[in-house]
């Protein structure tokens, strides 16, 4: 148990501190608006109208409260005593001007109260001043206060309400919080909801609970929702020997790059491949490993035990491949209608460099190509040199026809769904390549989101944790053997624009017997129509269609009543259980 | 109940019902049971006789005939979430909606270890071992010394006996242990009177460590919060979680349609007359004729015999009526079975507030 313990503390390291090159998630102002961001000292948020490092913020514990703070160097980011700000915010049975009051029995209230925008007698250029002065955040709603005319006669509410709104204006705070599936789905829901399909994070959490999401499961996901929905799922298994398969239709493979916002381990992203469908149902009919599809697996390796544990990679994921393993996983994904698949092998030799092993089948000449790497990783690009291995047939007139070597990728292993694209220069004698390639979106994260904050620039050389190493790699057909033999062990759909019943009927069939399921959608009909249907043919038991409710309170001595806000609706939950 | 290992997994460890298994008996919607295979035993229920001995090897899914091919039930695999809705209740118990709720934000998972008071019928507990396996604890409590030990048979059964240790203790008089300061990752508490215990919680909850709460009463939400915020506890959040259901069925729908309308008014109209000449004698002792009055409109003699077009015709129900009596041919229906769903009328109001709270951090 003692070792329980010290690991449980060592694991909860990662969810108590900032640590550097870190995902983070900044509460501005209380929930008026959230960023996601990387915790590096050339970190970067604009809050109101400056800009400021997140340096100051590596090394403190999540829940610490910043604000900015005017410097002769410029503005920068100071954190706050929480008591003060327990204070401003919790409670509101306060101690303004050393009188405790309930609201309730103040004999003050608006009456008189004339909104005809008087009662302020500081300009906006006096306190434009002011800032200009140098006075703090706090000076200036100190300095508001005095000059309104109408803030004596408040009530106690209303001057707590007062105080804070012009605090969010001149004295905004950060709170900084650690990214986990709830915070951030309550973070978009609330700013960005259509990015993760409308998903509510008490519907997220019922989609996990509902599909049994544990250890040691092997869970099937349909997931259209931007890849939120299997990086939740991913955190749920928390690389407990389990695996997620994130499928998808025809060569629509999914986009991961929610994948990067969640500080996940190697152990975990290591459990989260894809997989596309028809390969699935192949396997499962067939009970065998996929044939004719590669060109490696026609020459006969048998999957052995070995290979299925160096695949799922259960334990010390960094030191489970080996080489030869490494190119038969290369050589496995070997697709006639990809056109280039980059894997990263696990043998990292330093924190500076990894080697990669790429497949090509280039038009231009005709032959598939082997090609291996030296990748220098820096925030922006990869920096590559390697050398070509040609097969035996290709000729050398062949040989020097190959002089660039173009790389692009729609599943780059290990930051999930990124397109990286470059070109490399092909030496003609030696076939040596090298040249830089750029990675799009591994510049902070993705930058069309407003969400996001784009938190590094592209000269500087930061070592990015391997946290998102290899989630989302495609799934070797071992793998998917594996799942053909065995079924997976639940499923869950999060496809607005896909028809449940189809899904359904293609989908149950690669569940093993009694695998609970669980369809979300948004809209009601489908799903009740898919219900009917599955009853109807026996295909499942106990099912159950759910529209979950969630409500939040506001607590306050006689103040207690639910918010004025609420979500009215989060879509519509199927759930149900195999039968055979 | 938990996933097996790759290692050890062949194909009757998952999927093949073995003696001792604790099965999920799946009668009706809405209607399960649990039961534990034994040779020579039977389950009985209202639909039949089932002998434990036909389900072994057969795998977990299956639909099982009853003796004399008389009755059948599903077998399910147990799971945390059907283990709710069959588990003995000694207590009131919490359902899928608050504990999906509490074990997100929480963000309870893998290798985390959870501090619970009280067990109680151990249907939280079941969830929280599922979310920290393989490698996490749950530290349940209870001072009722009966029903700990019923929650640890529970989960023996369940296979979950070496992720939850239940201890009898009462956690509102004498707090959590001292062994177990600074170990937790996650605090759950369902009390009658937490407000007693939170000033004692800060030990257990440094370095961001979430509580959630557990109250049915508004007032005894109310004096938790003000026990947190006197104690210095931020970001509390009140939650009240709901799952609505829907009853899924198929109806047939009438139609409306335009053709045959004539011969609609003049059958009411006929079936109006028909009425109002068996109507009671005025006060003269003469028969009373009232003017008809159809849709607000006072007919004329000539209309009723005609049939005024246009007027809609009647309600879908007088409609059925009609369509039933073999005159009125001229009435066309189109008849639709549709696929429609509607919450069912008898719902869950309320199970309890979810108070949620986190131990403020200190300035550095």
């Amino acid at each position: 148990m003692s070792e329980n313990s010290s690991e449980t503390r060592s694991k909860r390291h990662m969810g108590t501190i900032v640590i550097e090159g870190s995902s983070i998630l900044l509460d501005i102002n209380h929930g008026d608006r959230f960023t996601f961001a990387r915790a590096h000292t050339s970190s970067m948020v604009k809050l109101g109208n400056v800009k400021c490092s997140l340096a100051p913020l590596i090394g403190c514990p999540f829940g610490s409260i910043f604000e900015v703070s005017k410097d002769p160097k410029g503005p920068h980011l100071v954190q706050v005593s929480q008591d003060k700000e327990i204070q401003s915010s919790n409670c509101n049975k306060t101690e303004v001007h050393g009188v405790e009051e309930l609201d309730i029995c103040s004999d003050r209230d608006n009456r008189d109260l004339i909104d005809d925008n008087t009662a302020q007698s500081l300009s906006e250029l006096e306190i434009s001043y002011m800032r200009r002065d140098g006075a703090s955040g706090t000076k200036i709603v100190e300095a508001l206060i005095a000059n309104s005319a109408s803030f004596q006669n408040k009530t106690t509410l209303s001057q707590e309400k007062y105080k804070r709104k012009k605090q969010k204006k001149h004295a905004p705070r950060i709170v900084v919080r650690c990214p986990s599936a709830r915070s951030i789905c309550e973070a978009y829901f609330t700013k960005e909801p259509s990015k993760i399909g409308y998903l509510r994070m008490d519907v997220l959490a019922l989609l996990l609970s509902l599909a049994n999401v544990g250890a040691n499961a092997d869970v099937l996901l349909l997931d259209e929702l931007g890849g939120f929905l299997t990086a939740a799922v991913g955190e749920r298994l928390g690389g407990s020997f389990g695996t997620i398969c994130s499928t998808y239709c025809a060569s629509k493979v999914p986009s991961l790059g929610m994948l990067g916002l969640f500080n996940f381990t190697p152990c975990t992203s290591s459990s989260i491949f894809c997989a596309p469908l028809f390969e699935l149902i192949q396997a499962r009919s067939s009970i065998s490993t996929a044939e004719g599809n590669h060109e490696v697996s026609a020459k006969g390796h048998s999957s052995t035990e070995a290979d299925l544990h160096s695949t799922v990679l259960p334990e010390s994921p960094l030191t489970a491949l080996l080489p030869e393993q490494q190119t038969k996983i290369a050589g496995s994904l070997l697709d006639e209608s990809e056109k280039i698949l980059l894997v990263k092998g696990a043998q990292l030799e330093t924190r500076m460099s990894k080697s990669l092993k790429a497949s090509l089948i280039d038009s231009s000449i005709g032959f598939p190509v082997r090609v291996e790497m030296a990748a220098q990783e820096f925030s922006c690009s990869y920096q590559l040199n390697g050398e070509i291995e040609f097969p035996n047939q290709c000729t050398v007139d062949a040989k020097s026809q190959l002089q660039t070597f173009s790389l692009e990728t729609d599943n780059l292993v290990g930051e999930g769904s990124i397109a990286t694209v470059g070109q490399l220069d092909v030496d003609s004698q030696t076939h040596q390549l090298q040249g830089e390639i750029k990675n799009r979106t591994n510049c902070g994260f993705k930058g069309t989101d407003d969400m996001v904050h784009t938190a590094t620039n592209a000269e500087s050389k930061h070592d990015s944790q391997d946290k998102s190493l290899r989630a989302g790699r495609r799934a070797s057909a071992n793998q998917v053997a594996y799942w053909g033999r065995h079924g997976f062990s639940s499923l869950i759909v999060g496809a607005p624009e896909m028809d449940p019943l189809s899904v359904c009927k293609r989908m149950l069939p690669l569940l093993s017997p009694s695998a609970p399921f669980v369809i979300y959608h948004p809209y009601m009909q489908p799903l009740a129509e898919c219900m009917h249907h599955l009853r109807k043919e026996r295909m499942a038991v106990n099912l159950q269609l759910s529209e979950p409710w969630l409500r939040e309170y506001q607590v306050l001595p006689s103040q207690t009543h639910p918010h004025m806000q609420m979500s009215s609706t989060a879509g519509f939950c199927l759930s149900g259980t195999r039968t055979v | 109940m938990l996933g097996v290992p790759r290692d050890q997994r062949t194909e009757s460890a998952e999927c093949l019902i073995r003696e001792g298994d604790v099965v999920i008996v799946y009668e009706r919607h809405d209607r399960m049971k649990q039961a534990t295979v034994c040779k020579g035993k039977e389950f009985q229920n209202r639909f039949g006789v089932f002998p434990y001995c036909d389900w072994i090897g057969k795998p977990f899914g299956s639909r099982v005939v009853g003796k004399k091919g008389i009755g059948f039930v599903y077998l399910l695999k147990p799971t945390p979430e059907l283990w709710t809705l069959v588990l003995s209740h000694r207590t009131q118990i919490l359902y899928v909606a608050d504990i999906s709720f509490v074990v997100g934000f929480l963000e309870i998972g893998p290798g985390k270890v959870v501090l619970e008071s009280g067990t109680g019928s151990g249907s939280l507990t079941t969830s929280l071992a599922r979310s920290i396996a393989p490698l996490g604890h749950v530290y349940s409590f209870d001072f009722h010394e009966l029903r700990a030990e019923a929650a640890r048979e529970d989960f023996k059964r369940n296979g979950l006996g070496s992720l939850v240790t239940v201890a009898v203790r009462d956690i509102q008089g004498q707090g959590f242990p001292e062994d177990l300061v600074g170990r937790a990752d996650a605090v759950f508490l369902d009390l009658p009177q937490p407000w007693l215990v939170i000033p004692h919680l800060g030990r257990y909850l440094e370095g961001n460590v979430p509580l959630c709460s557990f109250s049915p009463c508004i007032e005894q939400v109310q004096r938790t919060c003000e026990a947190l915020t006197s104690n210095h506890f931020t970001d509390i959040r009140t939650f009240e979680v709901l799952l609505r259901s829907y009853d899924v069925r198929t109806q047939t729908f009438g139609s409306l349609s335009m053709t045959g309308v004539k011969e609609e008014i003049a059958a009411e109209n006929l079936s109006q007359v028909r009425k109002l000449s068996g109507q009671k004698r005025g006060r003269d002792g003469l028969k009373q004729t009232e003017p008809l009055v159809m849709q607000g409109h006072v007919l004329t003699t000539e209309e009723v015999t005609n049939g005024k077009e246009c007027i809609p015709a009647l309600s879908s129900s007088s409609d059925i009526g009609l369509s039933k009596n073999p005159e009125n041919t001229g009435v066309e229906r189109n008849s639709s079975e549709r696929i429609v769903a509607r919450p069912y009328p008898e719902t869950r109001g309320h199970t309890g507030f979810l108070t949620f709270a986190r131990q403020g951090s200190n300035l550095n």
